[in-house]
């Protein structure tokens, strides 16, 4: 291939400058909604103590059995959360994310006065289906500022196998 | 006397490039086998073992390219054996590779019949995506060999490189971040810098030791875009082989593998990881054609950055446009991929279409200034119609000016080194006659400049405003249900 006019060239460079500078704005807006959501400066060293996480019986509402870190498929599952651990004055909730990011359990957000009767806190199967979606399923409580979640003051992280 | 035969044939000394070239492989394998051992002992996922394990597909994949590129400097026979050895390699490679994403991720879950049928389900659309990308470089086209190497690379080298980064980036993030958008923005971040870096290597490696086969932006394009293509099959066939086995159970595992495949293999062939990659290759193309160190240097950062900014863009914000599930949801998928992907990719046309109007104007230069000068090549008639010396084509030169051959002008330009070396490089090379050219031209010249206007008779004249003059060809006898044109037939048709 024979060789292009420099300034052709230098078309293709600028053109691909402009880009780059469009590119660098996205980026930034990125970085600017990751710190939005993960706020620095934000960690309290509150903990909120996660009892554990059991085989579930939704028609009692109870839990049964031993603390486990992973379940097959067709159980159920919840996490137990003793919220009388925390301050009253803090605004919390707890939530269930299965391996796909999607919520599929939550309570709150309320101050840990108003959840103590939810301590139980189950996975529900997606609508439509039998049985729970395999994969990693990540358990949190996390604390609220300005109606937003800016720091998790608990964790558990459970297999559900294929 | 060995000695004296070095002196007479003094070894080519290689480039610096190659240098450089050979420093990234090393890394890159480095950083692959520490990785995954480390991976392997400490993480001990799946994903660690698939990497572990991995390594020998990867090492089939260099080993294939390091024969298929030595290849390339041999004599046709030596290079035709390189070539089915090099095919043979990368061909393995992929299979083992297949066989590991079956084996160790999806194990007593999908079985190796349903991986085998997604593999087969991409291999089309990914062969016609392939096709696509080099036929858009219509006036100089890459070599098969180097775009299915690119592909291989994107497919096999790539994967590996991003999936024990990916695994360690998500352990840590799920272990500190808060789920939700800001997780979801952390991990697009280590899809769009892990999985093109993985992937820009690739072309950047194409780059440094083909370099005669990569000439401007349009070969980047075409070469970053086979990378995105092959990565694209074999995340097509392992999304596939997942959302099956996950969903299966379920009964609606079929539903959940066709859906990902239309997603990645037909909406998502072009809007996705080959207009990604294509913007690294764009920038190394572009690299390429520039002067100075520094503009060089920031052209290839540019490429990466924008491949970067696009994929991160899909995955960060894709939640940002959710599917109904109705009817209406089909629509919406369509035209979230449009909205999200399509500015980038109608960005990356922009380039390519600008790099193929600067390639054709420095053509068509070329040609006006070799015509003009009167060097000899082409000179002052208008049409000379040509038979291949092995009756195997019909060739026609057109000129704004009458055209006659100089033999030591002919024997000038062909004989030259890079000449010499680009039909070395032609497929068929080794049946190519071996007499001088100025005889073998001055044998297939059949009719010119009159003579072709007797034949043809008064009729609109056509023009071709492409500089294709090495594939012009005219394909049927008068219209397009006519005859196929051949030699015996042409002969018959003339008077004279």
């Amino acid at each position: 291939m024979v060789a292009a006019p420099v300034d052709q060239v230098r078309t293709l460079y600028r053109t691909l400058l402009v880009y780059a500078a469009v590119s660098i704005l996205i980026l930034v807006a990125g970085l600017a909604e990751f710190a939005y959501f993960e706020p620095p400066g934000q960690h309290t060293g509150l903990k909120a103590t996660i009892t554990g996480v059991f085989q579930y019986d939704p028609a009692s509402n109870t839990t049964a059995g031993p603390d486990r870190n992973s379940f097959p498929r067709s159980m159920l599952f919840a996490a137990v959360v003793d919220w009388s651990s925390l301050p009253k004055n803090v605004v919390v909730d707890a939530r269930w994310y299965d391996a796909f990011g999607n919520v599929v359990g939550s309570v709150g957000p309320a101050t840990p006065d108003k959840l103590a009767s939810q301590t139980i806190i189950p996975v529900r199967v997606p609508p439509g289906f039998q049985h729970n979606l395999p994969g990693h399923y990540i358990f949190v409580v996390e604390r609220y500022e300005g109606g937003v979640p800016v720091e998790v003051i608990g964790r558990r992280v459970v297999l559900v196998e294929r | 006397m060995a000695l004296s035969a070095r002196a007479a044939n003094p070894r080519q000394r290689r480039p610096p490039r190659y240098a450089i070239a050979i420093g990234i492989a090393v890394a890159l394998v480095l950083v692959l086998v520490a990785s995954s051992i480390l991976n392997y002992v400490y993480l001990d996922t799946v994903a660690g073992r698939t990497s572990l394990y991995g390594l020998l597909a990867v090492a089939l994949t260099a080993l294939g390219t390091f024969i298929g590129v030595r290849g390339f400097d041999r004599d046709p026979e030596q290079r035709r054996k390189d070539f089915i050895r090099a095919g043979v390699l990368l061909g393995l490679a992929a299979l083992l590779w297949l066989l590991l994403i079956d084996v160790f991720i999806f194990t007593g879950a999908a079985g190796p019949t349903v991986a085998v049928i997604c593999a087969l389900a991409c291999l089309p659309t990914t062969a016609f995506g392939l096709w696509v990308v080099r036929r858009i470089d219509r006036n100089e086209k890459e070599p098969w060999r180097l775009v299915l190497v690119a592909a291989a690379w994107g497919a096999v080298v790539a994967t590996s490189l991003v999936i024990w980064a990916e695994s360690l980036w998500q352990l840590i993030a799920i272990r500190t971040l808060v789920p939700g958008p800001g997780l979801d923005v952390s991990t697009a971040f280590s899809a769009g810098i892990l999985e093109e870096l993985a992937k820009g290597s690739a072309v950047v490696l194409l780059f440094l030791v083909m370099r005669d086969e990569f000439d401007d932006v349009v070969d980047g394009i075409v070469y970053g875009a086979a990378v995105g293509l092959g990565f694209n099959f074999m995340e097509s066939v392992s999304y596939m082989t997942n959302l099956y086995a996950i969903f299966q159970p379920e009964g609606v595992g079929s539903y959940a593998a066709g859906f990902q495949w239309y997603a990645r293999q037909v909406l998502g062939l072009f809007f996705g990881h080959a207009t990604y990659t294509a913007f690294v290759g764009a920038g190394i193309g572009i690299a390429r054609q520039l002067p100075g160190t520094r503009k060089k240097l920031i052209a290839i950062a540019a490429g990466f950055l924008v491949a970067i900014a696009a994929h991160f863009s899909w995955d960060a914000w894709l939640t940002l446009f959710p599917i109904e599930k109705t009817a209406i949801g089909i629509l919406e998928i369509h035209l979230r991929t449009l909205i999200m992907t399509g500015p980038f990719t109608a960005a990356v046309l922009a380039l390519l279409l600008l790099g193929l109007h600067i390639e054709s104007q420095a053509l068509g230069d070329q040609f006006r200034k070799e015509a003009t000068r009167g060097s000899g090549a082409i000179m002052p008639a208008e049409v000379s119609i040509l038979m291949s010396p092995r009756h195997g084509g019909v060739y026609m030169l057109g000129s704004d000016a009458p055209i006659t051959w100089n033999g030591a002008t002919v024997q000038r330009i062909l004989g030259s080194s890079q000449a010499v070396k680009d039909i070395g490089d032609a497929p068929d090379a080794a049946y190519l006659p071996r007499q001088p050219w100025p005889a073998i031209f001055g044998g297939m010249r059949w009719l010119q400049d009159g003579d072709v206007g007797r034949f043809v008779g008064d009729v609109p004249m056509i023009t071709d405003d492409h500089p294709l003059t090495e594939y012009y060809l005219l394909h049927q006898l008068f219209s397009a249900d006519g005859p196929s044109v051949t030699e015996a037939r042409l002969r018959q048709l003339w008077p004279g």
